[in-house]
């Protein structure tokens, strides 16, 4: 377990942040090992493929042509969820933080931050309620 | 928990595509198909060639559909194998949260990049999907960091010697298996690749692009798994085996139990799944929350 | 190259087919899929997923360019089989797994294709490949789209050019020459959306060629995002009749019909395995297994699709959608919105269970005469039964009814009238 922060030194806190560099080049290794095996699967697949191109298609759309590109300003119905979402979203902002250190603060932060949660609930039960949560 | 050198990190790659590759077979087998149904289909993409689309978004496209397999190969990284683990992140939960998120960008980019109708509305259904699954899965995600007291993968484990959080975080191990499927697009959480669109994200994929697309699905629901694993089983704790052994049974015990129960359930179509993910499943996962976080006050 | 070969033997095991249902084979379609499954085979859900190209049926005209559209987007190794009768099924399999072996051919057939556009199309990263030169070269020997009616592919204007960019003209006629659109394909153009606000409009065909899709129907639907704002809905090449399997007992061929119509909604509906149990207790049927044992099949399948919850959730309300303001609610079809999907699938599975459990001889005492037509409806009835739905939705009620060309609004009448009494 670590140290509380109000107790840490100043050479444990350069140790802390040595290890926190260290288990990012264990993160960056990974990254590079899976860009590695990939890249060797694009050589293979180039070696295997009845041929190396790719061959240029049109969209499948049931047998015909397409009219127009499908890239375009598509139409999602459920943009108001997206709000609620985001709201939701930046508690997680406190969450992180706060699962950490609940033990200690004790019933305080447990009530604070599930009031809070209430009110968010709230806001989605009103949500809910006018119909944002669906849209067909 | 040890920190092992870098060296080892192919080891977390070849770990993923088994893990992944047993998935797939186990699917095969239980539709009535062959153990070497999976070998069978990496042999006929890895033959059959590319393809490309007129005025495509070639690099989103191809980022998307490599970027699965990327994903969960990072989501790995932090998770402890017995008791060494490649990257001791202080963080490690958020890490992995951060990482499903990812897939969030990488399915839509996939369905997005093609240019094709069928791909984009694959696309953007795997957006409603996330926005009915994210919310649960991160809350389930925080009762074993609460449970601990810690976002360190090493300390959660560390907190369950004794008792296993999937005891008494029930509700939070349901929902984050149902998101961990959800994440992975498979199962009744496929409806992005449904065959009503004529398969979505992977309607104009094929060859090696296809291969890596769903090598990266069974990838995630592996990586998923093995989260799950540290997260609410105890990691490699258990008796008589070495540790290590007992972090890849769990692992491989969840991922089977997740390959065989989606098989049961319909496709769920995201437009009602929203509904029921905010009003139901995310008061649930609160209340869990709540008991957990009065436990950890009270012990 | 050996590992090519070796890779082919590995990927014939697993190959797979886009089965195209021409109207009247439903008989034939229902054959290959029996012989897909009987080899371990697939059925692909686009072209993009295809070795093999499966037409079941004589081709008509306008069906033909499409196939060969379809045929145009398949990455290769890639084989077409036609098959025109049941019988022929096995031997159009193996044909094609032989033809899918065929390295050399498959590498040459890759080689000589033009693609459907050249750089000079995709404006975006022109000259970011340059190694499509080569491939002009060779003539396009292998489209079969020699009937060109201006639908054909693109790739077909380039024959015989060196450089062929592609006539922009020919194609879309209404579009200028020097327009900017990569490809001579329009960008997607603003329309009014029920908010409000103005959402880019998309021209989508649904059909012929889709999975689980009644054959030949092609269902033009203008999507806002994926809601159908706009429909229109014809039947390529239609015929009389839809080509069931004759199996010479008439509970038999109500048992077939009914399981058919069972997968293909549990398959739209994303339920695979059930779809799956469906298609086995079809086949049961025309492989003349006993008709008890048919009827507990149908009771095991009917115990699963009414126990599961989620399907019933899944399905429910799409029927009482909230329809375009205007819309003629006595008009064809509309009787149609008044049976739930979950319940038509129940009504379907019971069919089939009064089938196989009915006395010896023919049903028409009991009204099962007109099984072509189960809850069909003809073409001109659907545009305003899916107009307001999203893709999904629009999918499964086109599953849950089946469209069929030759049918007037009466016999939907009568056979609903039908089904009432039963």
């Amino acid at each position: 377990m670590r140290s509380k922060s109000t107790s840490r030194g100043e050479r444990d806190l350069v140790e802390e942040v040595e290890a926190g560099m260290q288990s990012f080049v264990g993160v960056l290794a990974v990254l590079a090992v899976a860009l590695l095996g990939i890249g060797t699967l694009y050589a293979v697949a180039r070696l295997t493929a009845v041929a190396p191109d790719p061959v240029r298609s049109l969209p499948f759309l049931s047998g015909h042509d397409p009219l127009e590109h499908a890239l375009s300003r598509f139409h999602v119905r459920w943009y108001p969820v997206t709000l609620i979402f985001l709201a939701f979203d930046v508690e997680m902002l406190f969450m992180y933080p706060w699962a950490v250190v609940v033990a200690q603060m004790g019933s305080g932060a447990v009530i604070e931050m599930f009031v809070f949660l209430g009110v968010l609930l709230a806001g989605v039960a009103w949500a809910w309620r006018e119909g944002a949560l669906r849209w067909v | 928990m040890v920190t092992v050198s870098v060296a080892w990190a192919p080891l977390a790659l070849l770990l993923v595509v088994a893990a992944a590759w047993w998935a797939a077979c186990l699917d095969a087998v239980v539709s009535g198909g062959r153990w070497g149904a999976p070998a069978a289909e990496a042999a006929r993409l890895l033959r059959q060639r590319r393809r490309t689309l007129l005025a495509a978004d070639r690099l989103l496209w191809r980022l998307g559909g490599g970027g699965l397999l990327v994903a969960a190969l990072l989501m790995v990284a932090v998770i402890p194998l017995g008791r060494w683990t490649l990257s001791d992140l202080g963080v490690g939960v958020v890490w992995f949260n951060a990482m499903d998120v990812l897939v969030w960008a990488l399915v839509w980019m996939a369905g997005w990049g093609a240019n094709s109708t069928h791909a984009l509305v694959g696309g953007y259904r795997f957006l409603a999907q996330a926005l009915a699954y994210e919310l649960p899965l991160m809350f389930a995600l925080t009762a074993p960091a609460v449970g601990a007291g810690s976002l360190r993968v090493a300390d959660v484990i560390a907190a369950q010697h004794g008792l296993w959080f999937v005891v008494w975080m029930p509700v939070a191990f349901v929902v984050f298996c149902a998101c961990v499927v959800a994440f992975s697009v498979q199962g009744p959480f496929a409806a992005a690749a449904a065959a009503d669109i004529g398969g979505g994200v992977l309607a104009e994929v094929s060859g090696v692009d296809r291969l890596l697309l769903l090598a990266g699905r069974y990838a995630l629901l592996a990586a998923g798994s093995a989260f799950a694993v540290v997260a609410f089983f105890g990691g490699g704790d258990g008796p008589w085996l070495p540790d290590w052994v007992w972090t890849l049974v769990k692992t491989f015990a969840v991922l089977s139990v997740l390959v065989l129960v989606r098989r049961r359930v319909p496709l769920l179509r995201p437009d009602r799944l929203v509904e029921v993910g905010w009003v139901l499943v995310l008061p649930l996962t609160l209340l869990q929350l709540l008991v957990v976080s009065v436990v950890v006050v009270v012990r | 190259m050996g590992l090519n070969e070796l890779l082919g033997r590995w990927a014939v095991r697993r190959a797979h087919v886009l089965v195209i249902e021409v109207p009247g084979a439903a008989g034939v379609r229902m054959a290959v899929e029996r012989g897909l499954t009987a080899r371990s085979w697939v059925q692909a859900t686009s072209p993009a997923e295809a070795d093999v190209l499966a037409v079941c049926g004589s081709a008509g005209p306008r069906m033909s360019v499409v196939i060969a559209a379809v045929w145009d987007q398949m990455p290769g190794p890639r084989t077409r089989v036609d098959v025109v009768g049941s019988a022929g099924v096995p031997a159009a399999l193996n044909a094609a797994a032989v033809a899918l072996l065929d390295s050399d051919a498959q590498r040459s057939d890759a080689t000589s294709r033009l693609g459907s556009w050249t750089d000079t199309d995709d404006e975006r990263d022109a000259g970011d490949e340059n190694d499509d030169d080569h491939q002009r070269d060779e003539s396009n020997g292998n489209d079969g789209n020699d009937g060109n009616d201006g639908e054909a592919s693109h790739g077909d204007m380039d024959i015989g050019e060196d450089h062929g960019h592609m006539d922009m003209g020919e194609d879309h006629g209404d579009m200028a020459m020097d327009m900017p659109m990569p490809g001579g394909i329009g960008l997607a153009e603003g329309g009014q959306d029920r908010d409000g606000l103005e959402m880019d409009v998309l021209h989508v065909p649904l059909g012929p060629v889709l999975p689980h899709w009644p054959p030949g129907l092609v269902l033009t639907c203008t999507l806002q995002g994926d809601v159908v704002v706009q429909a229109t809905a014809e039947i390529v090449d239609p015929v009389a009749g839809r080509g069931l399997p004759v199996t010479g007992d008439a509970r038999r061929d109500v048992l077939v019909d009914r399981c058919d119509d069972v997968a293909r909604l549990l398959a739209v509906a994303g339920w695979g395995s059930a779809a799956a149990q469906a298609r086995q207790l079809r086949d049961d049927a025309l492989d003349g297994v006993a008709l008890p044992v048919c009827a507990a099949g149908v009771a095991r399948l009917t115990r699963r699709v009414t126990r599961s919850r989620v399907l019933g959730w899944s399905l429910r309300g799409l029927c009482t959608a909230t329809r375009a303001p205007g819309q003629d609610s006595s008009a064809a079809g509309s009787d149609v919105l008044a049976v739930e999907l979950p319940d038509r699938l129940r009504g379907w599975l019971e069919e089939a269970a009064a089938a196989a459990a009915a006395p010896t001889g023919s049903l028409a005492g009991v009204g099962l005469t007109d099984v072509a037509f189960t809850d069909a409806i003809p073409p001109v009835a659907l545009p305003q039964l899916v107009t307001g739905l999203d893709l999904a939705a629009v999918r499964l009620i086109v599953a849950g009814t089946g469209v069929v060309a030759d049918l007037t609004a009466s016999a939907a009448g009568a056979r609903a009238r039908w089904r009432r009494t039963w």
